[in-house]
């Protein structure tokens, strides 16, 4: 038995499709809906195995489809077994997908992770009851824990607040989350336009020269994989 | 059915992908070793499937459990810090949140859930905790 697999919703549903081969060398195609087309392609087995070669399949298909739409990716793996009911989305969230197309338009996202050192290098962990003789010892454990993590997270916010202002100001929408890890400093992505590629890519490379002690790793472009959870159908 | 984002595949050598590669500190492994953490936390939603219904309830339970005591713990950390609360008052609250500590351990230990199960993902409004 068979799934459909979903790569994207895209516009201009009457263009030709890319010529390119999906999952498991499968045909695309397209589920047309008004003005908004899926693509799919159907899948063996219930599922798509989380697979190097799979996640680059999925990633080749999205970006030829950016070639010539406005394109909304979808979360690797996510499968159907039934057209209706990707039908029924397109149609129900019609507009959402719409507005959220407009945003991605023209744009791809730019990703940018920075690793760091806190001061002193040690884990932030809660206490635990089998470490402490009382409640006064674990309530002062706790307020120490509580005091140090505040303290971290100001030192960061602070440093984050030099990093990503010359990068914001060139992006049409940003996602920044600080300290998602204690090592991670800064998860961000930024939606720029095509013709705005070249200068973030200069600004990130001179952060990285201007801050030495810090880990960059910046890739790019990539399809607006952030920036399309306000269409999401549940 | 849901469409939802996904995280650019960082961690490929693949020629294609290498091509999307920006800029990379020379002393990249650390941060590659912590995005893989993130990636490993991530996938954090309550499970619901039939075969493990039991373990899905306890989590969504769990993680109710430990955001209630996380603010518990914020107000009573308030309150010390404000000067606004006795000795007996800080023994009492210490000794309730460590015997909530206990039995949230033994709990998830029972459960088969890790402190990042509790930390469940509420899609666009981000972690729970």
């Amino acid at each position: 038995m068979g799934v459909l697999y979903i790569y994207a919703i895209v516009d201009q549903p009457d263009g030709d499709l890319p010529d390119i081969r999906g999952i498991g060398d499968a045909a695309i195609s397209g589920l047309h809906v008004g003005d908004l087309l899926a693509i799919v392609s159907t899948v063996e087995g219930d599922s798509v195995p989380f697979s190097r070669t799979n996640l680059l399949c999925h990633e080749r298909v999205i970006e030829a489809l950016m070639r010539g739409r406005a394109v909304l990716p979808t979360r690797f793996g996510t499968t159907t077994e039934h057209a209706e009911r990707i039908a029924k989305a397109l149609e129900t969230n019609g507009a959402g997908f719409r507005a959220n197309l407009d945003r991605v338009r023209g744009r791809v996202e730019i990703a940018l992770r920075v690793g760091w050192k806190p001061e002193a290098d040690e884990p932030i962990t809660r206490p635990r009851a089998a470490d402490v003789a009382d409640g006064r010892s674990y309530m002062q454990a706790l307020l120490a824990q509580t005091q140090r993590s505040r303290q971290r997270r100001d030192t960061a916010e602070a440093l984050a607040a030099k990093l990503t202002p010359g990068l914001a100001e060139l992006a049409d929408a940003v996602v920044e989350k600080i300290l998602p890890t204690p090592q991670l400093l800064l998860k961000a992505a930024y939606l720029v336009r095509h013709a705005h590629v070249a200068e973030i890519r200069r600004r990130i490379t001179a952060l990285r020269t201007e801050y030495p002690d810090l880990a960059f790793l910046a890739t790019g472009p990539w399809p607006a994989y952030s920036f399309v959870a306000e269409g999401n159908v549940a | 059915m849901s469409f939802q984002i996904a995280e650019p595949a960082l961690n490929t050598n693949d020629g294609d992908v290498d091509s999307k590669l920006i800029c990379a500190s020379e002393d990249i492994a650390a941060l590659t070793e912590e995005l893989m953490t993130v990636r490993a936390s991530t996938p954090n939603r309550v499970v619901l499937d039939p075969d493990k219904v039991e373990q899905g309830l306890a989590q969504l339970v769990l993680t109710v459990i430990e955001l209630l005591r996380q603010l518990m713990e914020r107000q009573a950390m308030h309150r010390v810090e404000n000067g606004t609360i006795d000795d007996a008052a800080i023994e009492r609250l210490g000794l309730a949140f460590m015997r909530l500590d206990t039995r949230m351990t033994e709990l998830k230990q029972t459960f088969g859930l890790r402190d990042e199960d509790l930390n469940i993902d509420l899609g666009p409004l981000g972690k729970l905790l």
